[in-house]
């Protein structure tokens, strides 16, 4: 055929891009043709597209916080009491000799007692009272005995870690708090940052429900535009096949119904995005709290100051959108290409 | 065929021992051998069951031959690809006996998909339009969807839509069953018109008055076997003037 001249190979042809322009205009008028139908598929993908989307910014917001407050791990070290100065320096070589270690503060009892009766507002007498170094049993003139006490605290080391490999700041905080606790005449260890370890376990699974979730939407979106698309399909079974009998061929019936799928899923995306900034105009001042709680006050400002926030809600809409297209056009292209050939003649 | 020089030295369409049997059992075909050349015209006919429909159905790639070679306007027809099917099927037009046209769509429209469908400039395409419709008597209705028309005009619309991509074969089913004799003739004159051309058509009918009165060579099929074939002229002979 390929050899004789074609009657219609001479005409003038349109232009694709007129073509699909045309196609275009004819998918959305089907779109108009059921606007209740469409408004449904619509409300679903946007809702199916808004549960990840919302996960994934809170987890982000999260993460902002936890990034802000990671350099604030640090251990608490308390050595038994009636350690040595010298004794105590000794015991903070060999902690300094640890790979976590980033810095190392001693802080001796009388340091302590002195801060603490700062913060407490004891006087100075009070403080004479104690013996810094050894308790005695004077007996005085008298004979009767007089109590002095010794001093209550322990020598401190106030640690900072270091992040080490792909461990997070957190980790590597309660590992080297691990190692502490080997080392002798240490009494006790406390990790300041265990709850900042929570909050990023805590985070880091929030990540993964939305992940997983993103992915069970994903299946559950191409079933749906799918399932739209051969509606479609069959609606206009008898103009397929009409068309079919003409000559039109598959890929040319299928166009209007790729279009249809894309329209669906950035509609849907757009949807999703509108959706999201209402919940979180909604939610986000609770969401600011529950993060305040933990003292997250850094990250959660620059979650929601508002330069940061419309950049922000700017990508998200590029990734709705784009993430709803893929997907309606992806379940289009399946779906129409199936219900299509089964229009046969 | 036996004329000796132009359009019927090509063969479009022919027929080679083809049968067809339908997956139930039914022979609707058996041992068909036939050709017809560019420019030449010939009616089949029979009762119905004969095996008419089953003709145009194989022409047109809708069926496909159970045996024998069937080649079609080059087309070997039992290999025929998909994508090439829709390509020959743009070179065929295709007049069916319950029309055809979409309910949805105005005259106009239904008219212009051929045109549509193989790219057309829709510039290009109104022109076309407007001259197949305003051929079969059509062009006051362009607007009017097809429910509005009677059974008669809605055949004609068909009949628009079959002409209006300039086919090199033109297969029609029946196509004055609506039509009074009027009407009828007139149709015929406008397929005469494109036989002129080099337009190859295979016209089924019962209407026995219409196919005497043309004279054109006339396919008779009994029970999916050639049974008889009048000759009455020279086949192509309109087309032996060129």
């Amino acid at each position: 055929m390929s050899s004789k001249p074609s009657a219609t190979a001479s005409l003038k042809r349109v232009s694709t891009l007129a073509e699909h322009r045309r196609e275009l205009a004819r998918a959305l008028s089907r779109l108009r043709a059921a606007p209740a139908a469409t408004l449904i598929t619509l409300l679903v993908i946007g809702i199916a597209l808004l549960l990840p989307a919302l996960l994934l910014q809170l987890q982000r917001a999260m993460s902002a916080g936890i990034v802000a407050l990671e350099s604030e791990a640090s251990i608490s070290v308390y050595l038994d009491l009636g350690v040595s100065d010298d004794d105590a320096k000794r015991v903070s070589e060999q902690i300094l000799k640890l790979d976590e270690v980033d810095s190392l503060e001693i802080i001796t009892p009388a340091q302590a007692l002195a801060q603490l009766s700062e913060t407490a507002g004891l006087d100075s007498e009070f403080l004479a009272s104690f013996d810094s170094e050894v308790s005695t049993r004077s007996q005085s003139d008298t004979g009767d005995s007089v109590f002095s006490p010794r001093n209550p605290l322990p020598t401190t080391f106030l640690v900072s870690a270091r992040a080490s490999g792909d461990d997070t700041l957190g980790e590597a905080a309660e590992r080297l708090a691990t190692e502490i606790r080997g080392v002798e005449r240490v009494e006790s260890v406390s990790v300041e940052g265990a709850w900042l370890a929570r909050l990023q376990a805590l985070t880091q699974i929030i990540r993964r429900a939305a992940q997983l979730l993103s992915l069970l939407m994903a299946v559950g979106l191409l079933t749906a535009i799918g399932n739209t698309i051969r509606l479609a399909v069959e609606q206009r079974r008898d103009e397929i096949r009409v068309s079919k009998l003409i000559g039109a061929s598959d890929g040319y019936i299928a166009r209007p119904f790729l279009y249809l799928g894309l329209f669906l899923g950035i509609g849907g995306g757009l949807l999703a995005w509108l959706l999201q900034l209402i919940v979180v105009g909604l939610i986000g001042h609770e969401i600011g709290q529950f993060l305040a709680l933990y003292a997250v006050e850094d990250g959660n400002s620059r979650a929601f100051a508002l330069g940061e926030a419309l950049q922000r809600a700017g990508q998200e809409l590029g990734l709705l959108l784009g993430a709803g297209g893929l997907l309606g056009w992806i379940a289009a292209v399946v779906a129409s290409r199936r219900a299509i050939a089964a229009c046969e003649p | 065929m036996k004329g000796a020089k132009g359009y019927s030295l090509i063969r479009m369409i022919t027929f080679d021992r083809v049968s067809k049997r339908y997956p139930g059992g039914q022979q609707a075909l058996a041992n068909l051998t036939f050709s017809l050349a560019r420019g030449e015209f010939a009616f089949v006919t029979g009762h119905s069951g004969a095996g008419k429909s089953t003709l145009l159905k194989l022409v047109l790639g809708i069926e496909k031959p159970s045996g024998g070679n069937l080649v079609v306007n080059g087309n070997e027809m039992s290999q025929i690809s998909p994508k090439m099917l829709a390509l020959h099927r743009r070179q065929i037009g295709t007049v069916f006996q319950d029309h055809q046209l979409l309910n949805d769509r105005s005259v106009y429209d239904n008219v212009a998909l051929p045109l549509e469908i193989s790219g057309l400039d829709p510039r290009e395409g109104k022109r076309r339009v407007r001259a197949a419709l305003d051929k079969v008597g059509l062009l006051s209705k362009e607007k009017l969807l097809p429910m509005a028309l009677s059974g008669g005009e809605q055949q004609r619309v068909g009949i628009a839509r079959a002409v209006v991509n300039t086919p090199r074969i033109i297969l029609a089913d029946e196509p004055t069953g609506n039509l009074d004799p009027e009407l009828s003739a007139e149709i015929m004159a406008l397929f005469a018109q494109f036989m002129s051309v080099g337009v190859s058509l295979l016209v089924a009918s019962h209407d026995r008055v219409l196919i005497d009165g043309l004279g054109y060579r006339t396919l008779t099929l009994e029970e999916g076997r050639l049974s008889a074939e009048a000759n009455p002229h020279p086949a192509g002979g309109s087309a032996n003037e060129f």
